[in-house]
């Protein structure tokens, strides 16, 4: 016999053992399904209910130890939104509080609620210092069955606009009701814990390793989102006013650190600069003709990672482009990585005189390619552009330009780009800091 | 500990603190007033409903530096259910509260300064407080997320104001973007501003935690 009010079912004079005497405000009945009022000494009836809740995950009463805590199953909601029904188990310990046991599409998670809500909005948010992305959009979830023990007023019918965001195996569920959000951290727990921790037969729960909610088309709700984003902003400016504590500098620090990152940045790319392999071809394109597929060559990477340059080279055509979709092939695998580059030149007259636009070269970069032998292949199209037309343009090969793009494919590249960008980075925030102050 | 006899019953009362002049009997559930020698009967307390709080009068336990004991408590109930604030007797002179609700606890401590606030002077002064009323404070934004009309269901221990049974408060909380907590309450002797953050039982190194029949303390709570 464990600590708990008892009380009785006005409905149908079923006992009721309250365990978690106390907090709970609510009871399902199990024997009749009414929904009772516990909040004062005097139960009294809220609704009367059908039937009571059957088939339940984990029979309440039932007690389990779960990651080295024991929790005693005491609620049940089951619920759904407009694709999938899950259930919740509430678990108590007077000495812990209160968890939920989620069984949704054949998985079991553990959720928890958490009080230190995750920071900023939209699809992207983050929480403890790790990003959590926004698996699908809100979604209204409707409870429809109630039994057992809540510390809050629950009711069949109740609603709530829900989403989740993830991070590998992590789910943060939110859900709003009006402004107030609550969030709730999930971790996954296997079928066998759980059937293991509160003695569960396992025919019908879980045992099929199912796949997770599916993802859904994002885009928040506006309501939610234009709350969250007054929220950043508010932070924001609170956040503004409390920095002038770093009045006393540490620019010279952020200087010093950022241009040691940046030289052992280039020491590092330097490193990955090992071997080096070319291969050159060229394809003829006709604008306005059929797309070609240019064979560029075989190339071999001996790096664990090593990026792939293919510069791109055309010339005697006009007022036209060059789609240019390259492909590099695994000879092993097939496996495929696909980039994209664009050649283009353009010329015309206008009121200020002849003017060109455009380039007959460009360079393309595959950035992390996987030690291997691959097929470089680039298939080309020439389109011709006709907006400059109508201002005298130099209809020399109208009609039926022809003409050659020269490819040449390089591995293990030094990437430049990359560089600058690091470099960019680094330093951008410091001279943008230093810049502000001293102007 | 020194004791004093009960005015209503004679039971032995201890005197914990001079700064807690209000205790009650753990006997008789009478209310009294002490003033140095002279204890004086001032209402009465309800007998507490049972509930599985796994605080009691006498918990002990650390934060930080900081080493409390719980000297009492005053349970509130509302429309919707009830929850519990414990008085900890700190050993850095400052009173704090444990608020215990839904299975969760926060930790605050007074702050004066905040009622002068231009957000709270209208509830200070009487006057009803807005759902959704903003505060900056210390760089984090709190926002009220619920406003309580309670009643005192009854206290036990010793307690720094009189709350017999019926007394009457207004609770409203506010919640920090950060995670921070600020209860501001008001009853017929004035208002408050209690602030702090919500904290896990085994943060607080707590010792002499009640047992509950048929429950095991966890370990991380021994």
């Amino acid at each position: 016999m464990s600590a708990a009010r008892a009380i009785t079912c006005p409905q149908c004079g079923g006992a009721i053992a309250i365990k978690a005497a106390g907090y709970t405000v609510s009871v399902g009945c199990q024997h009749c399904g009414a929904l009772l009022d516990v909040a004062h000494p005097d139960v009294t009836v809220i609704a009367a209910y059908e039937d009571a809740m059957r088939g339940l995950p984990v029979p309440l009463g039932r007690r389990g130890t779960l990651f080295g805590d024991e929790w005693e199953a005491i609620g049940a909601l089951s619920r759904h939104d407009y694709d999938v029904e899950w259930t919740e188990t509430l678990l108590f310990n007077p000495y812990l509080g209160y968890r939920w046991l989620v069984l949704s599409e054949g998985e079991w998670s553990l959720g928890t609620m958490i009080t230190d809500p995750p920071q900023g909005s939209g699809e992207d948010i983050e929480w403890r210092g790790e990003a959590f992305h926004q698996d699908y959009n809100l979604a209204e979830t409707i409870t429809s069955h109630v039994v057992g023990e809540f510390y809050w007023r629950v009711a069949a019918g109740d609603t709530v606009a829900a989403t989740t965001y993830s991070r590998r195996d992590t789910l943060l569920s939110a859900e709003w009701s009006g402004d107030e959000g609550s969030w709730t951290q999930l971790v996954p727990v296997s079928a066998q814990d759980v059937r293991q921790a509160f003695g569960l037969s396992g025919v019908d729960v879980g045992d099929s390793p199912a796949p997770r909610r599916k993802a859904r088309p994002l885009g928040l709700s506006r309501s939610a989102g234009a709350e969250a984003g007054d929220n950043f902003m508010t932070r924001l400016r609170a956040d503004y006013d409390a920095a002038d504590i770093m009045e006393k500098s540490d620019l010279p620090k952020m200087f010093k650190m950022g241009v040691a990152a940046f030289l052992i940045s280039l020491l590092m790319m330097m490193g990955f600069t090992t071997s080096s392999d070319t291969v050159n071809n060229y394809g003829r394109v006709k604008v306005g003709g059929p797309e070609v597929t240019v064979n560029v060559g075989q190339i071999s990477l001996n790096a664990p990672y090593q990026p792939v340059e293919i510069d791109a080279f055309g010339t005697g055509f006009e007022n036209a482009w060059v789609d240019i979709n390259y492909t590099l092939i695994n000879r092993k695998t097939q496996r495929g990585y696909t980039a994209y580059g664009v050649i283009e030149r353009y010329t015309g007259r206008d009121s200020e005189g002849p003017w060109s636009e455009g380039s007959f070269y460009a360079t393309t970069q595959f950035s992390g390619i996987p030690r291997g032998t691959y097929d470089v292949v680039a298939d080309l199209k020439a389109n011709r552009w006709n907006g400059g037309a109508a201002l005298n343009t130099t209809p020399t090969w109208d009609g039926s330009q022809e003409f050659s793009v020269n490819l040449t494919a390089t591995s293990g590249g030094f990437m430049w780009g990359n560089l600058w960008l690091i470099a960019a980075l680094l330093l951008g925030m410091p001279i943008l800091i230093f810049w502000m102050r001293h102007s | 500990m020194a004791e004093l006899p009960c005015p209503s019953c004679g039971a032995p009362v201890p005197v914990r603190s001079a700064a807690l002049p209000y205790v009650t009997c753990a006997y008789c559930q009478t209310l009294i007033r002490r003033e140095g020698e002279a204890l004086s009967a001032i209402g009465k307390s309800a007998v507490l409903p049972f509930d599985v709080s796994p605080i009691q009068l006498g918990s002990a336990g650390r934060f930080s530096l900081i080493r409390f004991r719980v000297v009492g408590r005053v349970r509130w109930g509302w429309s919707d259910g009830s929850w519990n604030e414990w008085l900890l007797d700190c050993s850095d002179g400052t009173p704090r509260w444990l608020g215990e609700a839904m299975g969760s606890f926060m930790l605050t401590a007074e702050q004066p300064d905040l009622l002068e606030r231009r957000e709270l002077a209208g509830f200070a002064a009487g006057g009803p407080l807005h759902l959704r009323t903003r505060l900056a404070i210390e760089g984090e934004v709190y926002v009220a997320c619920d406003i309580k009309e309670a009643k005192c269901l009854g206290s036990e221990g010793d307690l720094p104001r009189p709350t017999p049974e019926g007394t009457p408060l207004t609770s409203v909380d506010f919640r920090g973007t950060a995670g921070g907590f600020l209860s501001v309450q008001r009853d017929a002797e004035g208002v408050s501003a209690w602030r702090g953050n919500a904290v896990d039982l085994a943060a607080l190194n707590t010792v002499d935690l009640r047992q509950i029949e048929g429950w095991t303390i966890p370990a991380a709570l021994r």
